[in-house]
């Protein structure tokens, strides 16, 4: 295990010189291809950060929606739940379905947070018109 | 993929599809290209009926492609099609269907002015609203430069609209009809898409439901682009120049084209400008209605945004199976498949807000009836 610097600390400085030195002297298809190596190394920042605890929480809800422990594995656990939604096990308007929609929004506002978090800011500034 | 090599063998065939002797220069591999490559090409045609320069642009089919585009000759018909309609589209030059000139099949269109990337018309507009606002002082009333181009993307879509089934033209026989189960069938195609790829999506299980239970009546059935949007619109000096890209087009209700283009995915992040990232909701609509003669159903549009957004996922989650198949790794491909995050984290919103009102606020749009 490396400790001094540790993996975080190393991505951590690769990232910032690559935005601070590399990028402002990039043009045209290179300066697009360094900002998406940069977004990819901030979302691996990002995500380091979890340990497993975002996994954890998905799994404790999915077992709760499902009435039963499901798959120790997240994938198959995740492919329970959306199996029972294809097979309508939540029927509209019902505490049930109520329950499963905060599930699914609480997931997805934890990964997109990860990947693209301006992007949930700018969606919660309403502008829009009423036609 | 690089050209060069084949000049010769371009040369060549366009000589024949010609009937005069084509000189060819390769010119740079052209941005927007998803889905297709394309490259600018001038061609010399020393003698016959199409003797002169031509600029144009090749368009031949990326290393991977998803299963929803359509042939290059197909699009080539859809093409002239919309150009006979009277749209603002790239004339056809000629088609090559075998691959046997450059390895891939690839069409030859006319090469239009503008520019398709979605930031720099963004950027243009900003710049032209600028000025805008600058000159009209206290004179409210002028159209915004946005919403000048909203409207007349509507036109554009209601003149490819009046293309329909009943009176479609011969080279569209390869257009599967779709009736009145068009978005049955659609969630059927969707849900089977998703048992095909490796992990499962519980959001857009969820969200075809609600499209499942929420679908409306299908009446009308038109000639749709089904990717009309920025990136796909050449813009010079804030005027369409050209319709790009009729490679997802067919048989649809039009509503999906103006709910795509209201989709929030399409917005660039420009979300308050609702019709495309562009203009208003009413430019655009008013534009519509100015050709199509026709009142449009808010309500409809804003279905079909829902659909649009989980098309979008669907696409996105594609793309990124490009990438990971080993079929083409791109860097590109593989950020694209989180964009899939944006369209789940939008889905669950629009859906709860499909049945409330927005609260009311005027826009600044000038109808017809403003002339007076």
């Amino acid at each position: 295990m490396l400790t001094r610097p540790d993996a975080d600390a190393l991505l951590s400085i690769a990232l910032e010189t690559l935005q601070e030195d590399l990028l402002p002297r990039l043009a045209g298809d290179d300066k697009l291809t360094g900002l998406m190596i940069a977004r990819a190394l901030s979302i691996v920042q990002a995500a380091s950060h979890d340990h497993g605890e975002q996994s954890k929480r998905e799994m404790a809800e999915i077992a709760t929606l499902l009435g039963e422990t499901p798959s120790e594995d997240p994938i198959a656990a995740r492919r329970q739940l959306a199996r029972a939604i294809r097979a309508r096990k939540f029927a509209p308007e019902t505490p049930d379905a109520v329950r499963l929609r905060d599930h699914l929004l609480s997931m997805t506002a934890a990964r997109l947070r990860l990947v693209n978090v301006k992007y949930m800011a700018a969606r919660q500034r309403r502008a829009e018109s009423s036609i | 993929m690089s050209l060069n090599k084949y000049r010769a063998a371009l040369a060549d065939f366009i000589s024949a599809s010609a009937g005069g002797a084509a000189m060819v220069t390769i010119g740079a591999k052209l941005g927007g290209g998803a889905i297709q490559d394309n490259w600018a090409l001038d061609v010399e045609i020393a003698d016959g009926p199409k003797a002169g320069r031509h600029e144009l642009v090749l368009r031949s089919d990326a290393a991977s492609r998803i299963a929803e585009s359509r042939s290059r000759a197909e699009e080539v018909a859809l093409l002239q099609v919309a150009l006979d309609a009277g749209m603002s589209v790239p004339q056809p030059f000629a088609v090559e269907p075998t691959g046997k000139v450059i390895g891939r099949s690839f069409s030859l269109i006319r090469r239009l002015s503008g520019v398709a990337e979605p930031r720099q018309v963004l950027h243009q507009l900003a710049d032209l609203t600028e000025m805008h606002e600058a000159e009209q002082g206290d004179d409210e009333t002028s159209e915004a430069p946005g919403d000048a181009l909203a409207h007349r993307l509507g036109e554009e879509l209601a003149k490819l609209h009046r293309i329909t089934p009943q009176a479609a033209p011969a080279g569209l026989a390869f257009l599967q009809p779709v009736g009145a189960d068009l978005i049955a069938r659609r969630v059927a195609d969707y849900r089977h898409h998703l048992d095909q790829l490796p992990e499962p999506q519980p959001v857009l299980e969820w969200a075809l439901n609600w499209i499942e239970d929420h679908a409306p009546a299908v009446d009308r059935v038109t000639l749709c682009h089904r990717d009309f949007r920025l990136g796909n619109l050449l813009i010079e000096d804030g005027q369409l120049t050209g319709v790009l890209d009729f490679e997802f087009a067919g048989w649809s209700d039009p509503d999906e084209d103006l709910g795509w283009l209201c989709a929030r995915c399409w917005r660039f992040g420009a979300f308050a400008q609702e019709a495309g990232g562009i203009g208003s909701r009413a430019a655009f609509y008013e534009g519509y209605r100015s050709i199509a003669g026709r009142e449009i159903d808010d309500r409809r549009i804003r279905f079909w945004e829902i659909v649009g957004t989980l098309r979008w996922a669907m696409i996105a989650l594609d793309q990124g199976e490009r990438h990971f198949s080993g079929g083409e790794r791109s860097l590109n491909l593989a950020l694209t498949a989180l964009r899939a995050l944006e369209c789940e984290y939008d889905l669950l919103h629009d859906i709860e807000a499909f049945d409330k009102p927005a609260p009311e606020k005027k826009h600044r749009h000038k109808s017809a009836g403003d002339e007076a």
